[in-house]
């Protein structure tokens, strides 16, 4: 996986404290390659996330990133390698305006313009503090925040989180086609399905804190019997 | 059946400490009855902040009190009561009045939405610069000169008995009471009510879903913290004589937070060596290097904190701990031998 | 009525001092989560940094002007040998620090004696304030200590830095995770607070006397000032220090210095317990 923008995660352990959530996952995203992690609660999608990032430590294995190894080292190094980070819970700055909130996706950017033209909504918000927001503007903001930085990899948690289904089809519609445009990788920890299998091109099945079935999404539409088998309670 | 390291760490010193006047001079012992005393102080702090996760930065204010209730008691300053000098009234009256202090003190902080974790830290440290003022100012207690001639311990009901005089027997009473306390308060630790603090100090969230009330068992926790450090004060005072403002505020209150650091906070035993250790290697070494020991010390306590964060003993105690787990693991591995 | 401006003056010269203090004390422990019980020793350094240099014959303002560098070059050594090694374990900061102070303290006394120095004020001379002669190197220091506030409030409100430090206020993981680099920060903010003791320790200087003990009384004031004021804002501090200052300095003009610092710290503890968030309250994230 020498690609710039590849991800291989190999025999990765991690966890909270003494307690070990992912144990032993492997996982190899391809450059420009769009991968949906499915799963029921708790079995570590959003853990997994986390220790790419940096966030947290990895007990064993290793994670590389176009060909560089990355764990161990500081979330911001990882973030200027190339990934971007759109959280559970979006974690967007209450406080700082919209046009705030995306500078800071990149410090050195002449302007936010591009991401305006994606979501033209927060143009119109742009001086409106980003608490105010709704929450599937908020998304928006988080997910344009994470463009900023031109990542070659974008981890996205559980983005239909909390919003209205109507707004979740129109985020899956601009993500697909912005995803598309730009050439980059995707890993997409979701619950709602539609979405994983309209941004997704491979799924990805955790359970116990490894990926326990693949299968292409072509596959998937055609036999949903995984789905079923993954996310049923 | 396996004894815990920190028991066994605790025998040992308990062992030495008993033998040690068999090589060294009375005067030397006459110093370690005092760091007993600092010991006891020691794990009061230790037991809040390790084992209850309450921060007191102005630990010393507990201290001071029964200090200062020792000598007021046993120097027969109790207006309308100038007969009364009794060592054991003086000790009960520490105790009580400390603790009462203390709960009262815990009351205010922890009561409804209470102050936590780092910030009552500043707070009680803030605290114990303004009880600090107090006491300079109150002319009763002797201001910035505190009291004076303060007597040793008196066995008679009232004074008037024999007094604890002989340096060696105020040593041994003293170790004695350190190790009754240390056994004491690790029973409270492994009581219900102990178990129930230390859930608190994990996670209070869940210690309340529980069914604990958090804020009363914080309030006991320091009640009993402060009631022990104002015995610590009042043990103290009948061994050195004299009780000043500086006993009660800032100074000893850093002083206390780095034996604690320095001995380990998770372990009472710890702590307690802790306390001893540093006022040893203090006696020791400012005759030895002067004005240098406090830079010794500051630079032993940052180092400490960054390579042993659980102290010298505490870290100790953990890696024998873990020594001898994989010790008994290996040997059960190799199969029953007979 | 000219002592009562005399005594105004003074008293905004106290609070500014202050607030210099507490600012520094309240950037490093909102961007780095570092309780820094050291913050009175850099103002105690900065003191003695302007002693230094004036015994090494430079003029006092090229002194007054350094000394804040030099005391932000050590803060910069503290947080690399340190500060660092101590980042997610608040507890251990204040542990870490308050041997730093001991440090720092004991140094001053092996190096200058435990004896009190005194910095003699540069000759300025007096104007006539509302009717009473007031020194002009106390509107001096006044006047560094607006420009210093305007400064950082410019710095952080108006500048590409400044937003990044405050999105690191705000949420250190998140803006990491944008890419911000927490170290490099980390190391800036350290030494930006330090400084800002420095400068007001160097400013101070000529008005007190100089000892290894002089920066002792000023960090339980300046955390008062911040916990009363509110973590999690830059105005927070500045308002908490006018307070604890203000009342500092009317208790002791009215009353008796003597009770001023009781009268001060009691009030502080009870508008703390009142108001946990502080008076400029704030919600903070959860943590």
């Amino acid at each position: 996986m020498r690609a710039e923008g590849g991800l291989r995660v190999e025999a990765l352990v991690a966890g909270y404290g003494g307690g070990v959530v992912i144990d032993g996952l492997a996982l190899v995203v391809a450059a420009g390659e769009t991968v949906a992690i499915l799963g029921r609660n708790g079995v570590g999608k959003t853990t997994l996330l986390r220790t790419i990032m940096g966030l947290n430590r990895p007990k064993a294995g290793t994670i590389h990133f176009s060909g560089e190894r990355i764990d161990g080292r500081e979330p911001f190094e990882i973030a200027r390698a190339g990934i971007g980070y759109v959280p559970q819970g979006r974690e967007i700055f209450a406080e700082l305006t919209v046009e705030e909130n995306l500078l800071l996706g990149d410090l050195k950017a002449p302007g936010v313009d591009d991401i305006y033209a994606i979501f033209p909504a927060l143009a119109e918000k742009r001086r409106t503090a980003g608490g105010r927001l709704s929450g599937g503007q908020q998304q928006q903001l988080a997910i344009g925040r994470a463009l900023m930085g031109k990542p070659k990899l974008l981890l996205l948690d559980e983005p239909s989180e909390g919003i209205q289904p109507s707004i979740v089809a129109e985020l899956a519609e601009i993500l697909a086609s912005t995803v598309g445009e730009r050439g980059m990788g995707l890993v997409l920890v979701e619950q709602n399905i539609d979405m994983a299998l309209k941004l997704a091109t491979r799924v990805d099945f955790m359970d116990q804190g490894r990926v326990v079935a693949s299968d292409t999404v072509a596959a998937l539409r055609a036999s949903p019997r995984l789905i079923e088998e993954h996310m049923a309670l | 059946m396996r004894l815990p390291s920190a028991t066994l760490l605790g025998i040992v010193a308990l062992v030495s400490f008993v033998l040690m006047p068999l090589v060294v001079s009375s005067w030397v012992a006459a110093d370690f009855g005092v760091y007993f005393a600092y010991a006891i102080f020691a794990v009061s702090l230790a037991f809040l902040w390790g084992h209850a996760g309450l921060l007191s930065l102005g630990h010393a204010v507990y201290f001071g009190i029964g200090a200062y209730v020792m000598s007021i008691v046993t120097l027969g300053m109790i207006p309308g009561l100038p007969d009364l000098r009794s060592t054991w009234l003086g000790v009960v009256a520490a105790v009580v009045i400390s603790g009462v202090a203390a709960g009262a003190v815990g009351w205010f902080f922890f009561a409804s939405r209470g102050i936590k974790g780092a910030f009552l830290g500043i707070v009680t440290l803030a605290l114990a610069v303004v009880v600090e003022r107090l006491a300079i100012n109150t002319s009763w207690l002797g201001g910035m000169n505190g009291l004076m001639s303060v007597p040793p311990i008196n066995l008679g009901l009232n004074g008037g008995g024999p007094e604890l005089y002989d340096p060696l027997a105020a040593y041994y009473v003293m170790l004695c009471l350190l190790a009754i306390v240390i056994a004491l308060m690790l029973l409270v630790e492994r009581s219900p009510f102990g178990l129930a603090l230390a859930s608190t100090r994990e996670n209070e969230l869940r210690a309340a879903s529980l069914g604990h009330n958090v804020t009363w068992l914080k309030i006991r926790a320091f009640a009993i913290g402060g009631a022990l450090a104002g015995l610590s004060g009042a043990l103290f005072v009948t061994q050195f004589g004299f009780v000043s403002p500086s006993l009660i505020g800032f100074a000893l209150s850093a002083d206390v937070l780095i034996w604690v650091a320095l001995g380990g906070r998770d372990f009472l035993v710890a702590a307690a060596l802790g306390a001893i250790g540093v006022r040893y290697l203090e006696s020791r070494l400012s005759d030895a290097i002067g004005a240098a020991w406090p830079l010794a010390l500051g630079a032993l306590f940052m180092l400490s904190v960054i390579l042993f964060p659980k102290g010298v003993f505490g870290e100790a105690i953990a890696r024998l701990d873990g020594f001898r787990a994989r010790r008994a693991e290996r040997s059960s591995a190799a199969g029953p031998t007979t | 009525m000219q002592q009562f401006a005399t005594m105004i003056l003074d008293g905004s010269n106290a609070v500014l001092v202050l607030m210099l203090v507490s600012l520094g004390l309240a950037i490093i422990f909102g961007l780095m989560n570092v309780i820094n019980m050291a913050h009175g020793e850099f103002l105690m350094l900065g003191c003695y940094s302007v002693l230094e240099l004036r015994n090494l014959g430079l003029p006092f303002f090229v002194a007054l002007g350094l000394s804040p560098l030099i005391v932000a070059a050590i803060g910069l050594v503290a947080e690399e040998i340190l500060i660092r090694r101590t980042y997610h374990r608040l507890i251990d900061t204040i542990l870490a620090t308050w041997g730093l102070a001991l440090i720092l303290r004991q140094s001053m006394v092996l190096i200058y004696g435990p004896g009190s120095y005194a910095v003699a004020p540069p000759e300025v001379g007096a104007v006539v304030l509302f009717g009473s002669p007031y020194p002009v190197y106390r509107l001096i220091v006044m006047a560094v200590g607006i420009a210093t506030i305007v400064a950082t409030f410019l710095f952080f409100f108006r500048t590409r830095w400044g937003l990044a430090a405050r999105a690191v206020i705000a949420n250190r993981e998140m803006a990491a995770c944008l890419g911000i680099n927490t170290r490099r920060l980390d190391r800036v903010t350290f030494a930006f607070g330090s400084g800002l003791a420095g400068l007001a320790g160097a400013a101070m200087a000529p008005m007190i006397s100089i000892d290894p003990n002089a920066g002792l009384g000023w960090v339980v004031p300046a955390f008062l000032s911040i916990l009363v004021g509110g973590l999690g804002t830059i105005s927070g501090p500045l308002i908490g220090a006018a307070g604890v200052g203000g009342l500092d300095s009317l208790t002791a003009a009215f009353a008796s210095p003597v009770w001023a610092q009781l009268v001060v710290f009691t009030a502080a503890i009870l508008v703390i317990r009142l108001f946990p968030n502080g008076l400029v309250s704030r919600r903070r994230r959860e943590a």
